[in-house]
């Protein structure tokens, strides 16, 4: 791409950047390049990919995360775009708790759940009562996931929005234009790249999630068993298949990482 | 006279290295052991620290393959001790074993419920509609022994395969390991879990309940135990498998529900 003009070249002392990359590079790097060694080396790679339980944790990873983002995006937008723009006693306590499942550890977010949702949880009694039994269900993974990932959507949309000058919305809304409107012309495509790079690193979390799946919504092929679930099991008899699993995973999630890449600067070509 | 921070930091880092190395004084002996070991290995290991002047014993628990995964990567064990031959075996074919392994205690399949829970008393009733039933991965070794078990189930008249479809459809999840497993059915999550009889104790909380009704079908788990080829303690884990198997070792392991070799 062009060097924006007025964007300056960088400095002389910007070089001392140059050597702690590298390194970081490396010990980002060398990991990935063993995997890829000795997984994607192996004469065993292609069939281990080849396996019915593989394909179907592929598939399930790929609808739960989906699905999760879709939540994410629907419930949290709104709920960054309140938290953004109110001022109300109470609100840095709001944000903490939004915040809290970043902090912990997923199994402890996957024990709270099974306390809340399971049998024998808060209302566990409630949804019994109704006929729902959420521990062990494909929902009970989107739930895993959601519970992990949206507050890393909501915290990064919710930056977004405090970014867009309140200005130019009070500006369209004094020359008519209604607030739906407004949001969606003004505050929803100014704060765009927030949004998508939070829906990047939500769907990323969800898909990269275990700790709490496996203790809320359990491990069996084909149902609830994701792709880091079938990893772990994998790894109990054949370290061949959780290699070839492992390798799957990171192409996966780099293809991703560069796909949005790709659409983002697009986008911002369009919008230039 | 002023001290400076960092030289307060630097001795108190000191200090608390060295308490962390318990003072030390005496040597360690790592022990890598199959998680269905967890509780009788901890009571093993204390008689064994008592028993030998100076020496300490570090356990790590986990499933037998992730075990032998984490030695042939060259993870730093004094012994090995495995819940099945198999893995035993690869660990030899891979050179990382020392000497012949020894087999040390014998286990029991069995259906783990909740104590107060009175709606299983029968093979047959893990076929009922609406029972909850977690088994291991079929990689585990408790996975292994029970697949071989509905194999059986399955060729067998009296059950056949309409039964073993059945109880597998009422299968809503694999353990890890067979802690894992049973830990379903503690959690009130699973109405029933197959492991190690050893896996349920009245101590437990909730308390649970152990039922041998697989013993017609299932193979006896063995226990082999080894010294890791290369060990760094390896005189003292030599010591540690010879507790182990002695009448000591046996005793306590008896007193946790293995049997005898």
């Amino acid at each position: 791409m062009a060097r924006q003009p007025g964007v300056p070249r960088p400095a002389g002392w910007l070089t001392i950047g140059v050597l702690p990359t590298a390194l970081f590079l490396l010990f980002v790097g060398l990991p990935f390049i063993a995997l890829f060694a000795k997984g994607a080396g192996r004469e065993s790679f292609w069939a281990a990919l080849g396996q019915e339980t593989v394909l179907d944790a592929l598939r399930l990873s790929f609808i739960t995360s989906g699905i999760t983002v879709v939540i994410a995006v629907a419930v949290g937008t709104p709920v960054a775009y309140f938290l953004a723009r109110s001022r109300f006693r109470g609100r840095d306590l709001i944000d903490a708790l939004i915040e809290l499942p970043i902090v912990l550890p997923p199994v402890v977010a996957g024990l709270g759940m099974l306390m809340t949702f399971g049998r024998e949880g808060f209302l566990g009694g409630a949804l019994d009562a109704i006929g729902v039994s959420l521990p062990f269900t494909m929902t009970a993974v989107v739930f895993a996931q959601l519970f992990v990932g949206a507050p890393f959507y909501i915290r990064s949309a919710k930056l977004g929005f405090e970014a867009v000058d309140p200005a130019l919305e009070e500006m369209a809304q004094t020359l008519g234009v209604s607030p739906m409107r407004t949001f969606a012309r003004v505050s929803l495509p100014l704060a765009s790249r927030a949004l998508m790079g939070g829906m990047v690193l939500c769907w990323a979390r969800a898909i990269s999630e275990f700790g709490a799946t496996i203790m809320f919504a359990g491990n069996l092929p084909g149902r609830t068993q994701t792709l880091p679930l079938a990893i772990l099991t994998a790894l109990e008899s054949d370290l061949d298949q959780a290699l070839a699993l492992a390798v799957l995973l990171a192409v996966i999630a780099l293809l991703v990482l560069i796909a949005v890449r790709i659409a983002f600067r697009r986008s911002w070509r369009y919008a230039e | 006279m002023r001290v400076p921070a960092l030289s307060v930091i630097f001795v108190s880092a000191a200090v608390i290295f060295l308490a962390a190395c318990g003072g030390a004084s005496g040597e360690r002996v790592t022990v890598f052991a199959a998680s269905s070991l967890t509780d009788v290995f901890r009571d093993v290991s204390e008689a064994f620290e008592e028993a030998t002047p100076r020496s300490r014993v570090a356990l790590n628990f986990a499933s037998s393959a992730a075990l032998r995964t984490q030695i042939q990567q060259g993870a730093r064990a004094d012994v090995f001790a495995s819940a099945d031959t198999v893995h035993m075996r690869l660990a030899e074919e891979d050179g990382v074993i020392d000497g012949e392994p020894a087999t040390f205690a014998t286990n029991r399949l069995a259906v783990i419920v909740r104590q107060e829970d009175g709606r299983i008393d029968s093979l047959r009733d893990l076929g009922e509609q609406d029972l909850r039933l977690v088994i291991a991965a079929p990689q585990t070794p408790i996975g292994s022994y029970t697949q071989t078990a509905l194999q059986r189930l399955t060729a067998d008249p009296g059950y056949g395969p309409d039964f073993v479809r059945r109880l597998r459809d009422n299968v809503v999840s694999q353990g890890l390991n067979v802690r894992h497993t049973v830990s379903t059915v503690q959690l009130g999550e699973a109405d029933a879990a197959i492991a190690y009889v050893t896996d349920a104790t009245a101590a437990s909380d909730p308390p649970l309940r152990a039922l041998p009704l697989l013993d017609a079908f299932a193979d006896v788990p063995q226990y082999p135990i080894a010294v890791v080829r290369g060990a760094p303690a390896s005189d003292l884990a030599r010591a540690f498998v010879e507790f182990v198997l002695s009448s000591d070792g046996r005793r306590i392991l008896k007193t946790h529900g293995f049997g005898a070799p």
